[in-house]
C-alpha cells in the first residue's frame, strides 16, 4: 500500500478513537458523586441559589445533551471553567503544558540515547561485563518503582549531599521570561544564561526517574532484536564480503535491529505520560500531570476531563507519528 | 465378591495406565519444561522470591512482632533498631509490622485485578476474535479507546471517579488491564476458528456459545496466563502508584505505596519510614520479572530445542 | 609438506565442534581438502555430515557455538586459520567470494539491491587502492555492469528491495555481488538447492559462463551428486565429518571405491533399472557421541576388525583413467592395515 493511503487510513481511525475518548471522559466525570455545585457554593447555600448555580453549569439538562454541549464546546476548544482557579480549563492546560513537554521530550531523548546504546553494546559484547551490567541495570529500572526511586534520589542528592535541587522547574531567584513557556528555550533564546544552568540542574533528577523505565525497556529490546539480528543470514553475507566488523555492525545489524525499537517508542511515550503524572508530583514539577493529580483531588471535574482529554489526544498523535514512521522504515510493511 | 472387586481393581489400574498412555507426550512436554526451568537461574530466583512472598501473606499475623494500625505517640519516628528494625512511623507504629501486613493488601490487589481483568479480556476478545465482522469492528475499537489513554492516566480518573478506596482502585485498575488480555484472546479466536475441526463440530450441530466455551476458551487460556505473569510487576507497580497518590488505599490500611506518600514529609530525617515498603515493592516486582523472564526464555522455540 | 597439494587451496586436519546444549557436536574431524587454481571441486554428502561447515570455514565464519580447534587452510601461501580478522577481511569477499543457499535471506532486508553490490566494489577497491579517487558513479557502473552479466536488467533491478526479488533473481544478485571483485576462488554453498528445478539448470548454466570467463576456481558443496558430475572437475565425498573420498569425476564415478560412495551411487534412481532402490542401512550416526574408529563402521558391509579402533587416512590409490587424482579413506585399499 502506498505511504499516504497508509497515512490517512490511521488518521481517520485516530479520529474515532477520540471521538470515543471524549464521550468515555463525559461519563466518568458525570460518575463523580460529589456535588459540584456545592463545592462551590458551600453547604448552607439556599436551595434558590443552587438551582441557579445548577441551571447555570447546565446540570439541569438531560444527560445526552449536556454530552452534546459538551462535544460542541470542546470542538471550540472550551473545555468549561476550572472550578479551583474559575479560569477557562483550556487557558490552565496551555499554562501547565509546556513543562510537561519539556520533561516528557527530555526524558525520552534520554531513554532513546542510554537505551539503545546499552542495548547495542549489551548484544555485541554478549556475556561481558557490560552485557551483565546492562541487564541489572534495565531489570532494576522495570522493578524499581519510580515514585519510591524519586525520594530516594532527593534524599541522597539534596538532603545529603545537596548537589541537586529537590524541586521545581527553577530556583525562585531566576525568574525566567516566557515565550514558549518551555525554560529552557525561552532561556536559550533570551541568552539567560543563568535561567538555563538553573532549568539544567532541575532537570536532571525528574529526567532520570521518568526516564529510566523506558531505558530499561529500550535497553531491553534492543539487546533481544540486535541479537536475533545478527544470527540472520545476511549478517553472515556482510562478514563474508569482508567488511569491518563495526560496519556489519552498525550498517546491517543497527538498521534492522532498530525496527522492533521504535515501534516501543510510541507505546514508552504512554508510559511516560503516565509516570509523569508521578514524577511531577514528587518534583513538584509545574506541569500538566500534577494538575491533573491535583484536579483529581479537590474534584475539580472539569479539569479533569480537559486534562485527560489533553494527554490522551497528545498520546494518540504519538503513536499515529510513530506507525507512520514505522511504515517508512520498513520497506517490508509498505507492501 | 472378591473377586469382582479385584477385577474393578484391575480395569481401575489399567484404566489409570491408559489414562496416562494417552496423555504421554503431555506429561513429556511438561516433564521437560520443569527440566528447563530448573536449568533457568532467573526463573529460579523469581520463583522463590514470589513463594517467599505467597508465604508471608499466608502467614504474615503471625509474622508481625506487632499491631500494624494500633498508634502509641509517645514512641513516634522512632530510627530502625533491634526491635525494630524498620523502625516507627509518625504514629508510632512499627513499619516492619506494617509492610508485613501489607503483603496479604498485594495478595488480594493481585489475585483481584487478575480475575476481573483476564474475564472481561477473554470474553471481549473471544466474542470479537470469533464473531469477526461488525462485531469485532466495534469491540476492537471500544478496546482501541481505552488504549488511547496511557494507563496509570485513566486508572486514575476512574479510580477517582469512583472515590478512592482500595477495592474502586482495583476495579479502576482491571478496567484497564482487560485490553491486553482482550487482544490475545482474540488472536487465539480468529486462528481456531478457521480451523477444519470447528467445522466438522458445528455440522454436528454444536452451538456457538458451547464452541466458545468448550474450544477457544481452553486454547486462550496459556498464552493469557504467560502474559500475566510477565504483567504482574506492571500491575503491582501501578497499584503503588494509586497508593501513593492518595487514590487507593485509605489510612490505616498498610498498603506499600500509601505509606512511601505518608513518609514523604518526613524524608529528610525519617527516612526509614519511605525507604522500607518502597523496597518491598521493589523486590516483589523483581521477583516476578526475572520469572516472566524466564518464562520467556524457556518458551523460546530456539531454546527449547 | 600437506601444503604442497593444491596451490590454490589446502585445507588439512580441519576439526571444528560446536558446544550446544545437548553437548559438543564434533561436526568436522580432520578434514583433507585440496584445489589448484582454475578448478572445480565439488563437496557432496547427506544433509549433517559436514559440507557446510567445511564451506564456512574456510573464511572463517563460523561463530559461537562453534569454533574450529585445529587444523590448517593454505590460500594460496597463508594459512587462513591463523590469520587475524583484519587480514581476513582482506582476503573475503576480494580473493574468496561466497555465496549461499537461500538467496533472498542472504541479503539485507532494508537496502536496496544494487546499494548492496556498491558496497562490496567499494570496499574491495578500498583495499586495494591507498587512495579515494574512486567515484560514486564509477562504482554504479561496474555494478550495472555484473547486473547485466548475470542477466537481469538494471534498471529495474538495481532499485528493488530483496522481499521483491524471486529466489532465482536474489541468487543472480548474489552472484553479481560476489564476482564483481573477481576472485579466485568462488564458494558456493548450495546455491540451488532452495530454488525451482528450471531455475536451478539456469543459475548453474550462468556460473557455468561466468566462472570460464574468468578462470574463477568454484568449490561446490552440494548434496546432488548429479550436480557436482556436471559442473565440477573434480569430487570429494564427505561422511560425518570426514572426506572418505576424493578424485576426478571420472575415476569416482566409473570406479566408486569407498562403501559408502559405492551406496551413495547405487542409490541414485535410474529409469532403466528395474531392480529394487538400494538403500544405505542404517542412519547417519550422532555426532556428540560419534562411532569410534572410522565413522562409517557401523553402516559398512564390508567392516573389518581395525574399522571400529583405527581412524583411516586419505590414501593416495590408482585412478581410472590412469593418472587422475583418486584418494580413499578406507582400510579396505591400505596395504599396511
Amino acid at each position: 500500500m502506498e505511504l499516504s493511503s497508509f497515512i490517512f487510513k490511521r488518521l481517520i481511525l485516530m479520529i474515532v478513537v477520540i471521538f470515543g475518548v471524549l464521550v468515555i471522559v463525559f461519563v466518568v466525570t458525570r460518575i463523580i458523586p460529589a456535588d459540584p455545585v456545592g463545592a462551590i457554593l458551600g453547604g448552607n447555600a439556599p436551595p434558590a441559589a443552587v438551582d441557579e448555580m445548577r441551571h447555570q453549569l447546565g446540570l439541569d439538562k438531560p444527560i445526552f445533551s449536556q454530552l452534546l454541549d459538551y462535544l460542541g464546546g470542546v470542538l471550540h476548544g472550551n473545555f468549561g471553567n476550572s472550578l479551583v482557579s474559575n479560569r477557562p480549563v483550556i487557558t490552565d492546560i496551555m499554562e501547565y503544558l509546556p513543562a510537561t513537554i519539556e520533561l516528557a521530550v527530555s526524558s525520552i531523548l534520554f531513554a532513546i540515547i542510554l537505551g539503545t546504546t546499552l542495548g547495542l553494546l549489551s548484544a555485541v559484547f554478549r556475556n561481558r561485563f557490560i552485557d551483565h551490567f546492562s541487564r541489572i541495570f534495565s531489570i532494576l529500572g522495570i522493578s524499581l518503582p519510580g515514585f519510591w526511586l524519586g525520594l530516594i534520589l532527593i534524599l541522597f542528592f539534596y538532603y545529603r549531599l545537596g548537589w541537586l535541587p529537590s524541586g521545581g522547574q527553577y530556583d525562585m531567584f531566576a525568574s525566567p521570561t516566557r515565550i514558549t513557556g518551555l525554560v529552557l528555550l525561552d532561556a536559550i533564546i533570551t541568552g539567560e544564561w543563568n535561567v538555563l544552568l538553573s532549568g539544567i540542574t532541575h532537570l536532571i533528577l525528574p529526567t532520570f526517574i521518568l526516564g529510566y523505565a523506558s531505558t530499561a525497556t529500550i535497553a531491553r529490546i534492543m539487546r533481544a532484536s540486535m541479537l536475533d539480528v545478527l544470527h540472520q543470514n545476511y549478517i553472515r553475507t556482510a562478514r563474508a564480503k569482508g567488511l569491518p566488523k563495526k560496519t556489519v555492525i552498525l550498517r546491517h545489524a543497527l538498521r534492522n535491529a532498530l525496527i522492533p525499537v521504535v515501534t516501543v517508542i510510541g507505546l514508552e511515550f504512554g508510559g511516560l505520560l503516565s509516570g509523569a503524572v508521578l514524577t511531577e508530583t514528587i518534583f513538584a514539577w509545574p506541569g500538566l500531570g500534577r494538575y491533573i493529580v491535583n484536579s483529581l483531588l479537590t474534584l475539580d471535574y472539569p479539569a479533569v476531563a480537559g486534562g485527560t482529554i489533553f494527554i490522551a489526544l497528545i498520546y494518540s498523535v504519538v503513536n499515529l507519528v510513530v506507525d507512520i514512521l514505522y511504515a517508512a522504515l520498513d520497506p517490508r510493511m509498505r507492501a | 465378591m472378591g473377586k469382582t472387586s479385584s477385577d474393578g481393581k484391575m480395569k481401575g489400574q489399567s484404566a489409570f495406565r491408559e489414562f496416562l498412555r494417552e496423555r504421554k507426550p503431555m506429561l513429556d512436554d511438561f516433564r521437560h519444561t520443569l527440566y528447563l526451568w530448573k536449568k533457568t537461574p532467573l526463573a529460579l530466583i523469581g520463583t522463590v522470591i514470589i513463594c517467599l512472598f505467597l508465604l508471608v501473606a499466608l502467614f504474615a499475623p503471625l509474622l508481625a512482632p506487632y499491631n500494624a494500625v494500633a498508634t502509641d505517640l509517645s514512641r513516634k519516628l522512632q530510627a530502625p533498631s533491634a526491635a525494630h528494625p524498620f523502625g516507627l512511623d509518625q504514629f508510632g507504629r512499627d513499619v516492619f509490622s506494617r509492610v508485613i501486613m501489607g503483603t496479604r493488601i498485594e495478595v488480594s490487589i493481585i489475585v483481584v485485578i487478575s480475575v476481573i481483568s483476564i474475564v472481561i479480556g477473554l470474553v471481549v476478545g473471544i466474542v470479537a476474535g470469533y464473531f469477526g465482522g461488525i462485531v469485532d469492528e466495534i469491540l476492537m475499537r471500544i478496546t482501541d479507546i481505552f488504549l488511547a489513554f496511557p494507563r496509570l492516566v485513566l486508572a486514575m480518573a476512574f479510580a477517582a471517579a469512583l472515590r478512592p478506596t482500595l477495592t474502586n482502585a482495583i476495579v479502576a485498575i482491571s478496567l484497564v488491564e482487560w485490553t491486553v488480555y482482550a487482544r490475545l484472546a482474540r488472536a487465539e479466536a480468529m486462528k481456531i476458528r478457521s480451523q477444519p475441526y470447528i467445522e466438522a463440530i458445528r455440522a454436528v450441530g454444536a452451538g456457538n456459545i458451547k464452541i466458545m466455551l468448550f474450544h477457544v476458551l481452553p486454547m486462550s487460556i496459556s498464552p493469557i496466563i504467560v502474559q500475566l505473569t510477565m504483567r504482574m510487576g506492571t500491575i503491582i507497580l501501578t497499584a503503588a502508584s494509586l497508593g501513593f497518590l492518595g487514590l487507593g488505599a485509605q489510612p490505616p490500611l498498610p498498603e506499600w505505596g500509601a505509606i512511601v506518600s505518608d513518609g514523604r514529609s518526613y524524608l529528610m530525617n525519617n527516612w526509614w519510614i519511605t525507604a522500607f515498603p518502597g523496597m518491598a515493592i521493589a523486590v516483589i516486582v523483581l521477583g516476578f520479572n526475572l520469572l516472566g523472564d524466564g518464562i520467556r526464555d524457556i518458551l523460546d522455540p530456539r531454546i527449547r530445542r | 609438506m600437506e601444503h604442497q597439494r593444491g596451490d590454490l587451496l589446502d585445507i588439512s586436519g580441519l576439526r571444528v565442534v560446536f558446544n550446544t546444549y545437548a553437548g559438543q557436536v564434533k561436526a568436522l574431524n580432520g578434514v583433507e581438502l585440496w584445489m589448484n587454481q582454475g578448478e572445480r571441486l565439488g563437496v557432496v554428502g547427506e544433509t549433517g555430515c559436514g559440507k557446510s561447515v567445511t564451506a564456512l570455514s574456510v573464511m572463517r565464519l563460523i561463530e559461537e557455538p562453534g569454533e574450529i580447534t585445529s587444523g590448517s587452510i593454505w590460500f594460496e601461501a597463508r594459512d587462513l586459520a591463523r590469520l587475524s580478522e583484519n587480514d581476513l577481511n582482506s582476503i573475503r569477499g576480494k580473493d574468496i567470494a561466497m555465496i549461499f543457499q537461500e538467496p533472498v535471506a542472504a541479503l539485507n532486508p532494508v537496502m536496496k539491491v544494487g546499494a548492496q553490490i556498491i558496497e562490496n566494489i567499494e570496499c574491495q577497491r578500498r583495499s586495494a587502492d591507498a587512495g579515494h579517487g574512486e567515484d560514486k558513479r564509477a562504482f554504479s557502473e561496474v555494478m550495472r555492469e555484473m547486473l547485466g552479466k548475470v542477466g537481469l536488467d538494471w534498471q529495474r533491478t538495481e532499485n528493488l528491495y530483496p522481499n521483491e526479488l524471486s529466489g532465482g533473481m536474489a541468487q543472480r544478485v548474489m552472484i553479481a555481488m560476489a564476482l564483481s571483485s573477481r576472485p579466485k576462488l568462488l564458494i558456493a554453498d548450495e546455491p540451488t538447492s532452495a530454488l525451482d528445478v528450471t531455475i536451478q539448470a539456469q543459475i548453474l548454466s550462468l556460473l557455468n559462463k561466468l566462472v570460464r570467463e574468468t578462470q574463477t576456481a568454484v568449490l561446490l558443496i552440494t548434496h546432488a551428486m548429479g550436480v557436482a558430475a556436471q559442473f565440477c572437475d573434480f569430487i570429494a565425498v564427505m561422511y560425518a565429518g570426514n572426506v572418505v573420498e576424493y578424485g576426478s569425476v571420472q575415476s569416482i564415478f566409473r570406479n566408486p571405491l569407498h562403501p559408502y560412495t559405492k551406496g551413495l551411487l547405487n542409490a541414485v534412481p535410474k529409469i532403466a533399472r528395474t531392480d529394487e532402490l538400494q538403500s544405505i542401512p542404517g542412519i547417519v550416526p550422532d555426532l556428540t557421541a560419534p562411532p569410534s574408529g572410522c565413522r562409517f563402521h557401523p553402516r559398512c558391509p564390508c567392516r573389518n576388525p581395525e574399522c571400529d579402533t583405527l581412524e583411516p587416512a586419505l590414501r593416495s590409490v590408482e585412478a581410472e583413467p590412469a593418472g587422475d587424482r583418486h584418494h580413499v579413506a578406507c582400510f579396505l585399499y591400505q596395504n599396511n592395515a
